[in-house]
């Protein structure tokens, strides 16, 4: 169901904008929480629809339930990684250097 | 001569006139409007001129392909290796691909020449054409109006006469919706009938590409050539290829066409509503019979659309990253500020909000009562679809709730923008084949007529549409050019 009371302030955008990797400037943060606001308005409207039980088109399939929570990765990628994945240190994840037979 | 690619086609193979001459007349119809009109971003006259030469250098050594030496536009969201490939975005400013996308090549395959490459909205996003980095197309009936969108230089392009097809793509109506304000004949075949290969994805569920010509005899010709399952997208639909123009020539006598109460409701432009009614009375004449159906879900299209299509748009618009390719920012000091400064420069901001929106919508938290719901919703919409044509056979309306604005009218109103769409979105969530062609004028702008079909039904959806054109003359109307 639709959190109706689900506000949408300027640090919700800030967090969307990190997890979408899109960097936002202050002077931009007001008109996006505005159209955002009024867009989300406008999808309150599918609240009433009935969910499909019994339908070709299974929704259930699609649930996500068991992802984990978003997190937003902060400064550089590599040194999250290093921090935190023992195996990227010990050549994980590498793109595998290309040696010439010359 | 020049009228239909049906017509040319006559011409070139009775020798009537020569690719060279017939490319030349387009590329002087470029010339002299596109200065003002800016319904093409790229255009290589050299290349152009040299397919044509080869075309006809074919054509004296006895190939008899129909379309050889024919010029086509291509809308910009289609990959090609020949000219660059912008989608309408700074972020891939200056994109040469190094493949074709399907119906690049198809229309290739066919001898048909490449004419330019079309402005759109940036990444197909919106309904005027205004989102384009590189400034809006035109509207050739005036150039102070918008040619609708997002295929808007595709359709803008056809109606002034630069050349007699070109592609197109439709996610929410962005065939049609141009099309109708345009005063030209737009096919979005059903999802599935028409490689998306090399279409620059959006929406993926939603997208659809499809083409934009003078006559629905055209569209079928067009179509014909499109069509096809292709291993390169797996959403392609395994099913045998058909002549589109077989039936043309069927009368519409003893169809059922349903006309939604949704579509004529009392907030219908009444200018609007006129055109659509004296072209159910030609349907009328010829023989069809119609009924009042019911889409109650209708409703939630657009609300729906706009849950799916940027959650769908955050996920494929996730690959600009400034990394791969197209734009890089110069200002970083380490990856992470590398793709977010990028993307924050290279999208303009009707796709930021597009991609926020969606993002927001997947969410941890809120995909449940976002996504899941609009999904429930698109299944309503598909049901009712469902029992309509288990009782008609072509559903009918107007395909925009107005006709052309000014640019600039809407552009600070996102939602009001949205509406432009409000008849078209429904038959893109069921996957449905949907048309417009030009029905009459309003306010001196063209007004298009909406005619739907059962999925896969677009030999009827054609025959439908060509026997409207053969009773009437609104698809030959040419633009004054109100303003140039």
């Amino acid at each position: 169901m639709i959190d109706s009371s689900l506000k949408v302030d300027n640090q919700l955008v800030r967090h969307v904008a990190k997890l979408a990797k899109i960097s936002i400037h202050e002077d931009e943060i007001d008109q996006i929480r505005d159209s955002m606001i009024n867009i989300l308005e406008m999808t309150q409207q599918i609240e009433e629809v009935k969910s499909i039980k019994d339908t070709t088109f299974n929704t259930e399939a699609l649930s996500v339930d068991d992802l984990p929570e978003d997190e937003v990765v902060h400064g550089n990628l590599i040194d999250y990684m290093n921090d935190h994945f023992k195996q990227f240190s010990q050549g994980y994840f590498r793109v595998p250097t290309f040696v010439s037979d010359d | 001569m020049i009228t239909s690619i049906a017509n040319v086609s006559r011409a070139l193979a009775e020798k009537k006139i020569s690719c060279v001459e017939l490319t030349e007349h387009f590329l002087t119809q470029i010339k002299s409007k596109d200065d003002k009109m800016n319904a093409l971003l790229h255009t290589d006259e050299e290349l152009t001129l040299a397919q044509a030469r080869e075309a006809d250098a074919l054509r004296s050594n006895g190939d008899q392909r129909p379309f050889l030496g024919i010029p086509i536009i291509h809308k910009d969201i289609f990959v090609t290796k020949d000219m660059p490939t912008t989608c309408g975005s700074k972020i891939l400013k200056d994109y040469m691909s190094p493949y074709n996308a399907t119906i690049v090549d198809k229309f290739h395959q066919s001898g048909m020449t490449l004419l330019g490459k079309a402005n759109m909205d940036e990444f197909a996003m919106g309904s005027s054409n205004e989102t384009s980095h590189y400034g809006p197309a035109r509207n050739p009936w005036h150039h102070d109006y918008v040619p609708g969108g997002s295929s808007g230089g595709s359709a803008a392009a056809v109606a002034a006469g630069y050349s007699l097809v070109a592609t197109a793509s439709d996610t929410g109506g962005s065939i049609r919706q141009p099309a109708s304000v345009c005063g030209v004949t737009g096919i979005k075949p059903s999802y599935g009938r028409v490689s998306r290969y090399g279409m620059i994805a959006f929406s993926s569920s939603l997208d659809q590409g499809g083409v934009i010509t003078k006559t629905a005899e055209d569209a079928a010709l067009m179509l014909n050539i499109i069509q096809g399952q292709d291993y390169h997208d797996a959403s392609t639909a395994k099913m045998p290829t058909e002549d589109f123009t077989r039936d043309l020539s069927v009368s519409v006598k003893g169809l059922k066409i349903g006309l939604p109460k949704q579509f004529f409701q009392s907030d219908l432009d009444p200018g609007i509503r006129t055109v659509i009614d004296e072209a159910i009375e030609l349907y009328k004449g010829l023989g069809a019979s119609f009924v009042s159906i019911d889409l109650p879900s209708l409703k939630y299209s657009i609300p729906t659309y706009y849950i799916i299509q940027p959650a769908e748009a955050s996920s494929n618009l996730a690959r600009y990253d400034g990394i791969r390719y197209g734009y890089r920012c110069g200002d970083a000091n380490n990856l992470q500020e590398l793709f977010m400064n990028s993307r924050h420069d290279g999208f303009g901001l009707e796709v930021k909000r597009r991609i926020l929106m969606g993002t927001f919508a997947l969410s941890s938290g809120h995909q449940d009562e976002f996504y899941k719901k609009a999904l429930h919703a698109r299944t309503h919409i598909c049901n009712d679809f469902n029992k309509a044509f288990a009782e008609v056979d072509v559903i009918l309306g107007p395909t925009c709730p107005r006709s052309s604005f000014k640019i600039g009218q809407l552009s600070d109103d996102p939602i009001l923008m949205y509406l432009s769409d409000i008849f078209t979105i429904g038959v893109n969530m069921a996957g449905l084949p949907g048309m417009s062609i030009p029905a009459g004028f309003h306010h001196e702008f063209p007004v298009g007529l909406q005619l739907i079909t059962n999925k896969f039904k677009e030999s009827l959806l054609l025959r439908t549409a060509h026997q409207f054109q053969l009773h009437s003359q609104w698809h030959l109307a040419t633009p004054k050019f109100l303003g140039y």
